[in-house]
Protein backbone atom coordinates (compact mmCIF):
# COMPACT_ATOMS: atom_id res chain seq x y z
CA UNK A 1 0.00 0.00 0.00
CA UNK A 2 1.09 3.76 -0.87
CA UNK A 3 1.38 5.95 1.58
CA UNK A 4 -1.12 8.92 1.43
CA UNK A 5 1.84 11.29 3.03
CA UNK A 6 5.21 11.86 1.13
CA UNK A 7 8.05 9.23 2.93
CA UNK A 8 11.17 9.52 3.50
CA UNK A 9 13.06 7.06 1.27
CA UNK A 10 16.10 5.56 2.14
CA UNK A 11 18.08 3.90 -0.66
CA UNK A 12 21.47 2.75 0.85
CA UNK A 13 22.95 1.83 -2.38
CA UNK A 14 23.39 4.99 -2.96
CA UNK A 15 24.74 5.97 0.39
CA UNK A 16 28.23 6.51 0.23
CA UNK A 17 28.77 7.27 4.60
CA UNK A 18 29.30 10.80 4.50
CA UNK A 19 27.57 11.41 7.25
CA UNK A 20 26.08 14.73 6.52
CA UNK A 21 22.65 13.31 7.54
CA UNK A 22 23.29 13.39 10.61
CA UNK A 23 24.87 16.55 11.10
CA UNK A 24 22.12 18.06 9.47
CA UNK A 25 20.33 16.39 12.55
CA UNK A 26 21.94 17.19 15.02
CA UNK A 27 21.98 21.00 13.90
CA UNK A 28 17.73 20.99 13.09
CA UNK A 29 17.08 19.23 16.20
CA UNK A 30 19.91 21.47 18.72
CA UNK A 31 20.09 25.25 18.93
CA UNK A 32 22.58 27.62 17.07
CA UNK A 33 24.84 27.32 20.60
CA UNK A 34 24.99 23.29 21.36
CA UNK A 35 24.22 20.64 18.60
CA UNK A 36 21.06 18.15 19.14
CA UNK A 37 21.43 14.24 19.28
CA UNK A 38 21.34 13.01 16.07
CA UNK A 39 17.80 10.63 15.34
CA UNK A 40 19.40 8.91 12.18
CA UNK A 41 22.95 6.96 12.16
CA UNK A 42 25.10 5.10 9.65
CA UNK A 43 25.80 2.14 9.96
CA UNK A 44 28.45 -0.27 8.34
CA UNK A 45 27.16 -3.65 8.41
CA UNK A 46 29.39 -5.69 6.22
CA UNK A 47 31.40 -2.19 5.96
CA UNK A 48 28.64 -1.02 3.58
CA UNK A 49 27.13 2.05 5.12
CA UNK A 50 23.55 2.48 5.20
CA UNK A 51 21.69 5.25 7.08
CA UNK A 52 19.64 4.45 9.89
CA UNK A 53 16.59 6.54 10.91
CA UNK A 54 12.83 5.72 11.69
CA UNK A 55 10.38 4.46 9.12
CA UNK A 56 7.55 6.01 10.56
CA UNK A 57 5.76 2.73 10.34
CA UNK A 58 1.81 2.57 9.31
CA UNK A 59 1.24 0.13 12.38
CA UNK A 60 3.48 1.04 14.62
CA UNK A 61 5.00 -1.10 17.55
CA UNK A 62 5.87 2.34 19.57
CA UNK A 63 2.18 3.93 19.22
CA UNK A 64 0.81 0.35 20.15
CA UNK A 65 2.95 0.29 23.50
CA UNK A 66 2.36 3.81 24.68
CA UNK A 67 0.28 3.76 27.85
CA UNK A 68 -1.18 6.91 27.21
CA UNK A 69 -1.25 7.90 23.58
CA UNK A 70 1.78 10.49 23.87
CA UNK A 71 2.63 9.02 20.16
CA UNK A 72 0.62 9.66 17.04
CA UNK A 73 0.66 10.23 13.30
CA UNK A 74 0.95 13.83 11.89
CA UNK A 75 -2.43 13.96 9.57
CA UNK A 76 -0.08 16.15 7.19
CA UNK A 77 3.60 14.61 7.50
CA UNK A 78 2.97 11.12 8.47
CA UNK A 79 5.08 10.93 11.05
CA UNK A 80 4.91 9.65 14.20
CA UNK A 81 5.20 12.35 17.05
CA UNK A 82 5.95 12.64 20.28
CA UNK A 83 3.48 15.34 22.52
CA UNK A 84 6.32 15.83 24.93
CA UNK A 85 3.51 16.86 27.67
CA UNK A 86 1.55 13.70 26.88
CA UNK A 87 5.01 11.28 27.76
CA UNK A 88 4.86 10.11 30.91
CA UNK A 89 8.94 8.87 30.54
CA UNK A 90 7.78 4.90 31.21
CA UNK A 91 11.05 4.41 27.82
CA UNK A 92 8.36 1.68 26.72
CA UNK A 93 8.50 2.77 23.12
CA UNK A 94 12.31 2.71 23.69
CA UNK A 95 11.97 -0.63 24.26
CA UNK A 96 8.97 -1.58 21.70
CA UNK A 97 10.78 -0.46 18.44
CA UNK A 98 11.72 -3.50 16.51
CA UNK A 99 14.61 -1.52 14.58
CA UNK A 100 15.68 0.34 17.70
CA UNK A 101 14.95 3.67 16.05
CA UNK A 102 13.66 5.19 18.86
CA UNK A 103 16.60 6.29 21.35
CA UNK A 104 16.45 7.70 25.57
CA UNK A 105 17.96 11.07 26.37
CA UNK A 106 18.38 10.97 29.87
CA UNK A 107 19.26 14.35 30.58
CA UNK A 108 15.55 15.53 29.19
CA UNK A 109 14.21 12.28 30.26
CA UNK A 110 12.37 12.05 26.87
CA UNK A 111 12.88 9.89 23.97
CA UNK A 112 14.30 10.91 20.69
CA UNK A 113 12.95 9.48 17.18
CA UNK A 114 12.55 11.18 13.90
CA UNK A 115 9.45 13.75 13.22
CA UNK A 116 10.66 14.54 9.86
CA UNK A 117 11.19 17.72 10.94
CA UNK A 118 7.21 18.67 10.62
CA UNK A 119 7.81 18.04 6.45
CA UNK A 120 11.41 19.55 5.75
CA UNK A 121 13.68 16.45 6.84
CA UNK A 122 17.01 18.07 7.03
CA UNK A 123 19.05 14.83 6.46
CA UNK A 124 17.36 14.15 2.99
CA UNK A 125 17.65 18.20 2.44
CA UNK A 126 21.43 17.85 2.58
CA UNK A 127 21.96 14.11 1.12
CA UNK A 128 24.01 14.72 -0.93
CA UNK A 129 23.93 11.55 -3.27
CA UNK A 130 20.55 11.03 -3.03
CA UNK A 131 19.92 8.31 -0.64
CA UNK A 132 18.39 9.82 1.74
CA UNK A 133 15.28 11.70 -0.40
CA UNK A 134 11.42 13.00 0.69
CA UNK A 135 8.66 12.42 -1.61
CA UNK B 1 -20.36 25.71 23.76
CA UNK B 2 -19.02 29.33 24.70
CA UNK B 3 -16.83 30.75 28.21
CA UNK B 4 -15.09 33.94 28.55
CA UNK B 5 -11.52 33.62 30.25
CA UNK B 6 -10.33 36.87 31.37
CA UNK B 7 -12.13 38.89 29.20
CA UNK B 8 -11.42 36.61 26.19
CA UNK B 9 -14.01 34.70 24.50
CA UNK B 10 -13.16 30.77 24.39
CA UNK B 11 -14.92 28.00 22.27
CA UNK B 12 -14.81 24.85 24.32
CA UNK B 13 -15.90 21.32 23.47
CA UNK B 14 -18.61 19.63 25.97
CA UNK B 15 -15.99 17.78 28.61
CA UNK B 16 -12.89 19.45 28.86
CA UNK B 17 -11.45 21.58 31.51
CA UNK B 18 -10.76 25.12 32.24
CA UNK B 19 -7.53 24.37 32.56
CA UNK B 20 -7.31 22.68 28.94
CA UNK B 21 -9.44 25.60 27.40
CA UNK B 22 -7.03 28.03 29.33
CA UNK B 23 -4.06 27.18 27.52
CA UNK B 24 -5.35 26.40 24.21
CA UNK B 25 -5.90 30.05 24.40
CA UNK B 26 -2.46 31.02 25.75
CA UNK B 27 -3.86 31.78 29.01
CA UNK B 28 -1.46 31.26 31.73
CA UNK B 29 -2.88 29.26 34.64
CA UNK B 30 0.44 28.30 36.94
CA UNK B 31 -0.08 24.06 38.04
CA UNK B 32 1.98 21.75 39.59
CA UNK B 33 -0.02 18.29 39.76
CA UNK B 34 -1.40 18.38 36.25
CA UNK B 35 -0.01 16.45 33.61
CA UNK B 36 -1.85 16.03 29.72
CA UNK B 37 -1.54 12.55 30.17
CA UNK B 38 -2.95 12.06 33.22
CA UNK B 39 -6.66 12.41 34.78
CA UNK B 40 -6.27 15.49 36.92
CA UNK B 41 -6.35 14.89 40.40
CA UNK B 42 -6.71 18.37 42.16
CA UNK B 43 -4.01 18.11 44.54
CA UNK B 44 -1.60 21.10 43.91
CA UNK B 45 -4.62 23.49 44.37
CA UNK B 46 -2.37 25.73 42.60
CA UNK B 47 -4.50 26.19 39.06
CA UNK B 48 -7.21 27.94 41.43
CA UNK B 49 -9.29 30.68 39.35
CA UNK B 50 -12.73 32.35 40.16
CA UNK B 51 -15.75 31.22 38.16
CA UNK B 52 -19.29 33.06 37.52
CA UNK B 53 -22.16 31.04 36.15
CA UNK B 54 -22.93 33.87 33.54
CA UNK B 55 -21.65 37.66 32.57
CA UNK B 56 -23.88 38.99 35.14
CA UNK B 57 -23.54 37.23 38.08
CA UNK B 58 -22.29 38.37 40.95
CA UNK B 59 -20.99 35.85 43.18
CA UNK B 60 -17.84 34.25 42.30
CA UNK B 61 -16.94 31.05 43.39
CA UNK B 62 -12.98 29.46 43.36
CA UNK B 63 -12.47 26.19 41.66
CA UNK B 64 -9.57 24.35 40.53
CA UNK B 65 -9.24 24.58 36.56
CA UNK B 66 -8.04 21.29 36.49
CA UNK B 67 -11.28 19.40 37.67
CA UNK B 68 -13.49 21.78 36.59
CA UNK B 69 -15.26 20.87 33.61
CA UNK B 70 -16.31 24.18 31.20
CA UNK B 71 -20.18 25.33 30.94
CA UNK B 72 -21.49 27.39 28.58
CA UNK B 73 -22.07 30.96 29.53
CA UNK B 74 -19.31 30.58 32.38
CA UNK B 75 -17.29 33.82 32.95
CA UNK B 76 -13.53 32.54 34.70
CA UNK B 77 -10.78 35.47 35.95
CA UNK B 78 -7.57 33.62 36.43
CA UNK B 79 -6.10 36.36 38.34
CA UNK B 80 -8.59 37.86 40.57
CA UNK B 81 -6.99 39.43 44.01
CA UNK B 82 -8.94 36.51 45.99
CA UNK B 83 -7.50 33.53 43.10
CA UNK B 84 -3.74 35.29 43.63
CA UNK B 85 -3.68 35.02 48.05
CA UNK B 86 -5.19 31.84 47.63
CA UNK B 87 -2.02 30.46 45.32
CA UNK B 88 0.50 32.42 47.25
CA UNK B 89 -1.12 30.79 50.49
CA UNK B 90 -1.00 27.31 48.76
CA UNK B 91 2.65 27.82 47.21
CA UNK B 92 3.85 29.27 51.15
CA UNK B 93 2.60 26.31 52.37
CA UNK B 94 4.60 24.20 49.72
CA UNK B 95 7.92 25.97 50.35
CA UNK B 96 7.94 25.33 53.92
CA UNK B 97 7.24 21.33 53.63
CA UNK B 98 9.85 20.97 50.81
CA UNK B 99 12.18 24.42 49.98
CA UNK B 100 14.75 22.62 48.18
CA UNK B 101 12.18 21.43 45.50
CA UNK B 102 13.70 23.07 42.46
CA UNK B 103 9.93 23.25 41.08
CA UNK B 104 9.07 25.00 44.11
CA UNK B 105 12.10 27.53 44.08
CA UNK B 106 10.96 28.50 39.95
CA UNK B 107 7.73 29.19 40.99
CA UNK B 108 8.46 31.77 43.89
CA UNK B 109 10.75 33.01 41.85
CA UNK B 110 7.79 33.31 39.19
CA UNK B 111 5.29 33.85 41.87
CA UNK B 112 6.61 36.26 44.37
CA UNK B 113 6.15 34.14 47.98
CA UNK B 114 6.84 34.92 52.04
CA UNK B 115 10.63 36.35 52.42
CA UNK B 116 10.82 33.27 54.94
CA UNK B 117 14.18 31.15 54.21
CA UNK B 118 12.75 28.34 54.99
CA UNK B 119 14.97 25.68 56.52
CA UNK B 120 14.82 22.16 54.77
CA UNK B 121 12.58 19.66 55.53
CA UNK B 122 13.73 17.17 58.18
CA UNK B 123 13.19 13.87 56.56
CA UNK B 124 14.78 15.45 53.37
CA UNK B 125 11.24 14.70 52.11
CA UNK B 126 10.98 16.83 47.96
CA UNK B 127 7.40 15.13 47.78
CA UNK B 128 5.03 17.93 47.31
CA UNK B 129 1.70 15.05 46.68
CA UNK B 130 1.06 15.67 43.33
CA UNK B 131 0.09 12.60 42.92
CA UNK B 132 1.75 12.11 39.28
CA UNK B 133 4.00 9.28 40.77
CA UNK B 134 0.62 7.15 41.48
CA UNK B 135 -1.04 8.22 38.32
CA UNK B 136 1.64 7.16 35.81
CA UNK B 137 2.27 4.06 37.41
CA UNK B 138 -2.01 3.50 37.24
CA UNK B 139 -1.45 4.31 33.43
CA UNK B 140 1.39 1.86 32.99
CA UNK B 141 -1.19 -0.74 34.58
CA UNK B 142 0.99 -1.70 38.11
CA UNK B 143 -0.69 0.30 40.56
CA UNK B 144 1.89 -0.34 42.72
CA UNK B 145 2.23 2.50 44.87
CA UNK B 146 -0.40 4.74 46.79
CA UNK B 147 -0.98 7.65 49.83
CA UNK B 148 -0.40 6.69 53.10
CA UNK B 149 -1.22 7.69 56.23
CA UNK B 150 -3.29 11.39 56.70
CA UNK B 151 -2.02 14.94 57.43
CA UNK B 152 1.48 15.97 58.08
CA UNK B 153 2.42 11.76 58.13
CA UNK B 154 0.82 11.51 54.54
CA UNK B 155 3.50 10.10 52.04
CA UNK B 156 3.72 8.04 48.80
CA UNK B 157 4.77 4.36 49.17
CA UNK B 158 4.08 0.86 47.67
CA UNK B 159 1.80 -1.38 50.32
CA UNK B 160 3.12 -1.45 53.79
CA UNK B 161 6.13 0.26 52.53
CA UNK B 162 7.44 -3.41 51.87
CA UNK B 163 8.92 -5.38 48.47
CA UNK B 164 5.53 -5.82 46.04
CA UNK B 165 4.98 -7.72 43.15
CA UNK B 166 2.80 -5.10 41.68
CA UNK B 167 6.12 -2.73 41.21
CA UNK B 168 8.07 -3.52 38.10
CA UNK B 169 11.04 -1.26 38.96
CA UNK B 170 10.58 0.72 35.93
CA UNK B 171 11.50 4.30 36.97
CA UNK B 172 8.48 5.84 35.77
CA UNK B 173 7.86 7.22 39.06
CA UNK B 174 10.72 8.62 39.44
CA UNK B 175 11.15 10.02 36.01
CA UNK B 176 7.61 11.51 36.28
CA UNK B 177 8.51 13.51 39.66
CA UNK B 178 8.93 16.90 39.48
CA UNK B 179 10.91 17.94 42.55
CA UNK B 180 13.29 14.66 42.13
CA UNK B 181 12.05 12.93 45.54
CA UNK B 182 11.85 9.52 44.29
CA UNK B 183 15.94 7.58 45.02
CA UNK B 184 16.89 5.58 42.33
CA UNK B 185 19.74 3.32 42.79
CA UNK B 186 21.67 1.43 39.17
CA UNK B 187 24.26 -0.85 39.05
CA UNK B 188 24.77 -2.82 36.16
CA UNK B 189 23.35 -5.88 37.90
CA UNK B 190 20.40 -4.07 40.02
CA UNK B 191 18.37 -1.23 39.99
CA UNK B 192 17.41 0.05 43.68
CA UNK B 193 13.89 2.18 44.16
CA UNK B 194 11.20 1.85 46.76
CA UNK B 195 14.17 0.05 49.03
CA UNK B 196 13.25 -3.02 46.48
CA UNK B 197 15.90 -4.68 44.28
CA UNK B 198 15.17 -5.22 40.48
CA UNK B 199 17.61 -7.70 38.08
CA UNK B 200 18.41 -5.85 35.40
CA UNK B 201 17.65 -7.83 32.16
CA UNK B 202 21.36 -7.94 29.85
CA UNK B 203 21.03 -7.72 26.11
CA UNK B 204 21.39 -10.59 23.99
CA UNK B 205 23.68 -8.95 22.11
CA UNK B 206 25.87 -6.43 23.96
CA UNK B 207 25.02 -7.57 27.42
CA UNK B 208 24.18 -4.30 28.50
CA UNK B 209 21.62 -3.91 31.15
CA UNK B 210 18.54 -1.95 29.56
CA UNK B 211 15.76 -2.77 31.61
CA UNK B 212 14.67 -4.49 34.85
CA UNK B 213 13.67 -7.87 34.37
CA UNK B 214 10.05 -7.16 36.18
CA UNK B 215 9.30 -4.58 33.20
CA UNK B 216 10.45 -6.71 29.92
CA UNK B 217 8.03 -9.24 31.31
CA UNK B 218 5.54 -6.58 31.58
CA UNK B 219 5.98 -5.53 28.48
CA UNK B 220 5.82 -8.59 26.80
CA UNK B 221 2.92 -9.86 29.14
CA UNK B 222 0.53 -6.48 27.55
CA UNK B 223 0.66 -9.12 24.86
CA UNK B 224 0.37 -6.18 22.06
CA UNK B 225 3.81 -7.13 20.79
CA UNK B 226 5.54 -10.37 20.26
CA UNK B 227 7.48 -10.96 23.42
CA UNK B 228 10.60 -11.79 21.44
CA UNK B 229 10.61 -7.88 20.79
CA UNK B 230 12.47 -7.53 24.03
CA UNK B 231 15.26 -9.05 24.04
CA UNK B 232 17.87 -6.45 22.67
CA UNK B 233 18.93 -2.90 23.85
CA UNK B 234 17.71 -0.21 21.24
CA UNK B 235 21.74 0.24 19.82
CA UNK B 236 21.86 -3.75 19.11
CA UNK B 237 18.80 -3.62 17.44
CA UNK B 238 19.10 -1.14 15.52
CA UNK B 239 22.94 -2.65 14.06
CA UNK B 240 20.78 -5.74 13.50
CA UNK B 241 18.28 -4.28 11.14
CA UNK B 242 20.63 -2.53 9.15
CA UNK B 243 22.51 -5.87 8.59
CA UNK B 244 19.10 -7.35 7.52
CA UNK B 245 18.27 -4.39 5.20
CA UNK B 246 21.66 -4.70 3.05
CA UNK B 247 20.69 -8.47 2.68
CA UNK B 248 17.39 -7.85 1.77
CA UNK B 249 18.75 -5.26 -0.76
CA UNK B 250 21.59 -7.43 -2.33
Amino acid sequence: MRSPTPMLIIDWRKCIGCRTCELACAMAKGSPEKLGRPRIAIHRPDDAPIPMTCLQCLEAACVKICPVGALSRHPETGAVVLDENRCIHCQSCVAACPFGHISWAEESRTPLKCDLCDGQPACAKFCPTGALTYK
Amino acid sequence: MQLVIDGIPCTAESGETILQVARRNRIDIPTLCHHDALEGVGACRLCVVAVRAHAEAVDAQVVASCMYAVKDGLQVDTATPEVRRLRQTVLDLLAARCPDAPEIQALRERMGGDAIDYAPAVDGSKCIMCYRCVRACEAIGCNAIAAVNRGPQKEIAPPFFDATQRCIGCGTCAAICPTGHIAVTETPQYREIWSQRFAMAQCAGCGAPFMTEATREHLAGLGKLKPDYFTHCAACRQRDAAARFVRVGT
